[in-house]
């Protein structure tokens, strides 16, 4: 694999940009280390083709900072596609087996899963693409809890496996994850914790308002960097349920059988709540969604879904997917692709 | 395309205990001797190291990066490093333009990025201050939220940092209004190579002996790290206003600026494009734009880039295509922006265009003002396709008194217009003088013949800028490329700050071999007896 007149025309024209995006880039803030700026990162694909640097291990890791969120593109004046060529210098890397090695061994796990290539989940992206043609934005990838907790592989994988079938794929840093503490564990971020506020006004930067299905915990962690949030908590009343009281309370908890709910139950001065049944793939909104009046509901989703198929894809929980499926949003739980052969 | 070399990763030097001090100071997260760090702070932007970049040549490696997080973290590394004697050249985004950035000797670079954003808004004395890793964009976007603006727009604002900016005495695009870094420097604080740490008195102004401030402004890393500086800001301006003339030759342009300037107006932005500029960049938005040679050369750009390719190469690899070009164009662009106080702009803009009319010069209106400031930062974007067609580009920053400017200015387009395509403009105006900006380009039959070029070319500048009396550097600093001629413009001076950096830097690791001053620490003479 290598890459096409254009993009090669990009990497040389980056190579000697004095990197000009660096401002934008949400990742080289975060890292605060020149081996994540954009133009190294490109670059790198020149010095590998001059053999100042050679191919190995350290390339392969170095493609990967990039979370293809076009940041750089968008303020580039020769427009050059850093995403996309970085995403090709990753399927480089692999090619040459030096792409992550979690990933490498998830993609193994998805292969044996589903088949070569992705096997019956590739049909339906495959179908999906055309619609994903001349979109600006990425896929974004914004997994549910629970994908989390099956280990950061989990997105790793999901990622590359993306990457495979031709997407663009974004995905928010560790760093920018919401202030939930299980996810801060699982993904070893809990150093980072007094950050994450900062870290989520660039994400609410780039993708604008965030729709947050999770804990009222971590809808507070948004609001709190300043993003506007809407939850489903600020549906309950236009359905015209009544928060807050014990048997509503109780009741999402037993539908929502989840650690954030069971706070929540807690908090509201329930006795006891139950953790939960067998481990789901939902995030929680189901539960929560067959509370309220179907039309509210069903006006959000639909608002919901004309956003996000104007900005672009996200990659959520099974149910979700399917409501904004039907707003005609590609939508994929990544847990799923993974806990499914599991 | 050069075949791969597995073995171009040169191990790193550090000792075993230097490592372990290093780990032990900075934490897992914060040292690093993985090739892929280390490579990728090993070029600053100096356009000599990007034409070795190109012909695939490898940059001397730093032996380790360090990313520390506070002063006390900045300090433990330059007294590990003199204990050990290892070079330190600290680094924000490696945007300088003269390899006073490069860690040519090796060493630690100390990267410091992680060491960012502003620690105190004090809106009463207008007062800001900012760690020195913070990216000149995000700064002023932060500052703007809250209403205020440094004022300081430099066009590497995009991919600098405030440290580089103090350490190299940097200078914005709207400098004749707001001042250059160092007149909007309040207070610096920072670490001397032996590990001492400083912070001066941020006062507005004080006689309490020599200001040190200015010791360290334009040091480039040789007298240790700026680790953060109090800077003034001001209200984001009430009022903007954009104008723009056309002046028939550089002669009654910059005779235009500096009346303007002796009456005392003070645009935020004067920049007069000689005619190769006004045609190659500066004629954006102006009436110009509608003469047959530019509409020509801008519909083959856009049908035949090939094409256009082509003649980019006739032209500016041929200095004699280029001196034809420019017997046939005429004209030079003024642009002037004012801010700040709608009374007081509307009043700086009648005094320009009393000036400008007076001398003779054409009214083009707002549009080429407000189109150079809309797309202020984009010929920055410019340099690097030509880079990869194969060019050198750099440019020469150099100031003198307008007694001296027009002298200055056709002796440098005439001493090197033999060889390369010299286009230039007047900026960062003073009522006493003067900055030219010199754009070059040049290309020779192959790699090695383009460098060549280059070193001669830059011999000659400098050469040529001392002849006139000019400094050699208005804002760019002096890095390796500029060394030559510190001795010449400084004298007996350079004796003297040698002996300051011996007192403060007993090892010599301070980015040793850069600014003039030698590789090595001098003889005990120099040193007072360290």
């Amino acid at each position: 694999m290598s890459l096409s007149k254009e993009l090669a025309r990009a990497v040389e024209v980056c190579a000697y940009c004095p990197s000009l995006c660096r401002f934008a880039c949400p990742v080289e803030a975060s890292e605060g280390r020149e081996a994540a700026s954009p133009r190294f990162m490109v670059g790198l694909l020149h010095h590998l083709g001059t053999g100042v640097f050679p191919w190995g291990p350290e390339a392969g890791e170095a493609f990967g900072y990039c979370d293809g969120c076009g940041a750089c593109q968008s303020v580039c004046d020769h427009g050059n596609p850093v995403p996309r060529i970085l995403q090709r210098a990753r399927a480089m890397a692999r090619d040459r087996g030096f792409g992550s090695g979690r990933a490498n061994r998830v993609l193994e796990h998805l292969a044996a899963g589903f088949g070569p290539g992705g096997g019956v989940l590739a049909g339906p992206l495959r179908e999906a693409r055309p619609e994903l043609q001349g979109r600006a934005a990425p896929l974004l990838v914004w997994p549910s809890d629970r994908c989390l907790e099956a280990g950061p592989e989990t997105l790793t994988a999901t990622v590359a496996f993306l990457e495979g079938l031709g997407f663009q794929v974004a995905l928010p840093r560790p760093e920018e994850y919401a202030p939930s503490a299980a996810w801060a564990r699982v993904l070893g971020a809990e150093p980072l914790a007094a950050e994450l506020g900062k870290r989520l006004a660039s994400v609410a930067a780039r993708h604008g308002e965030i729709f947050c299905e999770e804990p009222a915990e971590v809808a507070a962690g948004f609001a709190g960097a300043g993003s506007r949030v809407r939850t489903w908590w600020d549906v309950i009343p236009e359905a015209g349920l009544r928060p807050g009281e014990p048997a509503t309370t109780r009741f999402l908890c037993e539908a929502l059988p989840d650690p954030g709910m069971r706070r929540i139950g807690l908090a509201a001065g329930l006795e006891e709540v139950t953790e939960g049944g067998a481990p789901h793939l939902s995030s929680g909104g189901q539960g929560l969604l067959d509370l309220l009046v179907p039309e509210a509901a069903q006006g959000l989703r639909a608002r919901l879904a004309r956003r996000l198929a104007g900005e672009g894809v996200l990659v959520a929980s099974p149910w979700s997917a399917r409501w904004l499926r039907e707003g005609g949003v590609l939508a994929v739980d990544p847990g799923r692709l993974v806990t499914r052969k599991s | 395309m050069k075949e791969p070399d597995a073995g171009t990763v040169p191990a790193s030097r550090l000792s075993e205990a230097a490592r372990g001090l290093f780990a032990a100071a900075l934490g897992e997260r914060g040292f690093s001797t993985g090739a892929l760090d280390r490579f990728s702070v090993a070029r600053d932007l100096w356009p000599r190291e990007l034409l070795r970049s190109r012909a695939g040549e490898a940059p001397v490696w730093p032996d380790a990066v360090v990313w520390p997080a506070d002063d006390v973290q900045v300090a433990a590394v330059y007294r590990i490093a003199t204990q050990h004697r290892i070079p330190v050249v600290p680094v924000g985004s490696s945007s300088g333009v003269c390899g006073g950035a490069m860690p040519d000797r090796g060493g630690i670079v100390l990267d410091l990025k992680r060491h960012e954003g502003i620690e105190e808004l004090d809106p009463v004395s207008l007062l800001c201050r900012v760690r020195a890793g913070t990216n000149g964009e995000r700064l002023e976007r932060e500052l703007s939220r809250h209403g205020f603006t440094l004022g300081h727009f430099p066009s590497s604002i995009y991919c600098s940092t405030v440290g580089g900016w103090v350490a190299a005495r940097s200078a914005g695009q709207l400098s004749t209004r707001y001042g250059k870094i160092e007149d909007m420097v309040v207070a610096l604080r920072g670490v001397l190579p032996d590990g001492t740490t400083y912070a001066t008195v941020p006062s507005p102004r004080s006689a309490f002996g020599p200001d040190f401030k200015h010791l360290v402004m334009g040091s480039e890393g040789t007298l240790g790290a700026v680790t953060a500086a109090t800077f003034r800001v001001w209200p984001e301006p009430a009022a903007r206003r954009f104008r723009a003339f056309l002046a028939p030759g550089v002669r009654a342009g910059t005779e235009a600026i500096r009346r303007i300037l002796r009456r005392g107006a003070r645009p935020a932005a004067v920049r007069l494009y000689d005619e190769l500029d006004t045609w190659i960049i500066g004629s954006r938005g102006s009436k110009r734009d509608a003469s047959p040679l530019k509409q020509a050369a801008t519909a083959v750009k856009a049908a035949l880039p090939g094409l256009a390719r082509v003649v980019q190469d006739m032209v500016l690899g041929s200095p004699r295509m280029v001196k034809a070009v420019e017997g046939m164009l005429h004209g030079c662009l003024l642009i002037l922006t004012f801010e700040g106080d709608p009374t007081l702009t509307a009043a700086e803009e009648r005094v320009a265009a009393e000036e400008c009319l007076a001398l003779g010069l054409s009214d083009q209106g707002e549009e080429p003002a407000r189109a150079w400031f809309a797309h202020r930062y984009a010929v920055s974007f410019k340099l690097s396709p030509l880079i990869a067609d194969g060019f050198f580009v750099d440019t020469f920053e150099v100031a003198a008194p307008w007694s001296d400017l027009a002298a200055l200015y056709e002796g440098v387009r005439s001493g090197l217009g033999g060889e390369v395509a010299v286009m230039a403009h007047f900026s960062h105006a003073y009522p006493e003088g003067c900055s030219i900006y010199f754009s070059l380009a040049g290309k020779g039959a192959g790699e090695d013949e383009t460098r060549a070029l280059y070193d001669r070319t830059w011999k000659r500048a400098l050469e040529l800028a001392g002849r006139h009396g000019a400094t050699r550097s208005h804002h760019h600093g002096v890095g390796l490329l500029k060394q030559s001629g510190m001795a010449g413009e400084h004298g007996a001076f350079m004796r003297a700050l040698a002996g300051f950096k011996a007192a403060v830097d007993p090892a010599w690791i301070a980015n040793p071999g850069k600014l003039g001053l030698p590789a090595s620490a001098p003889g005990p003479c120099l040193t007072g007896g360290t």
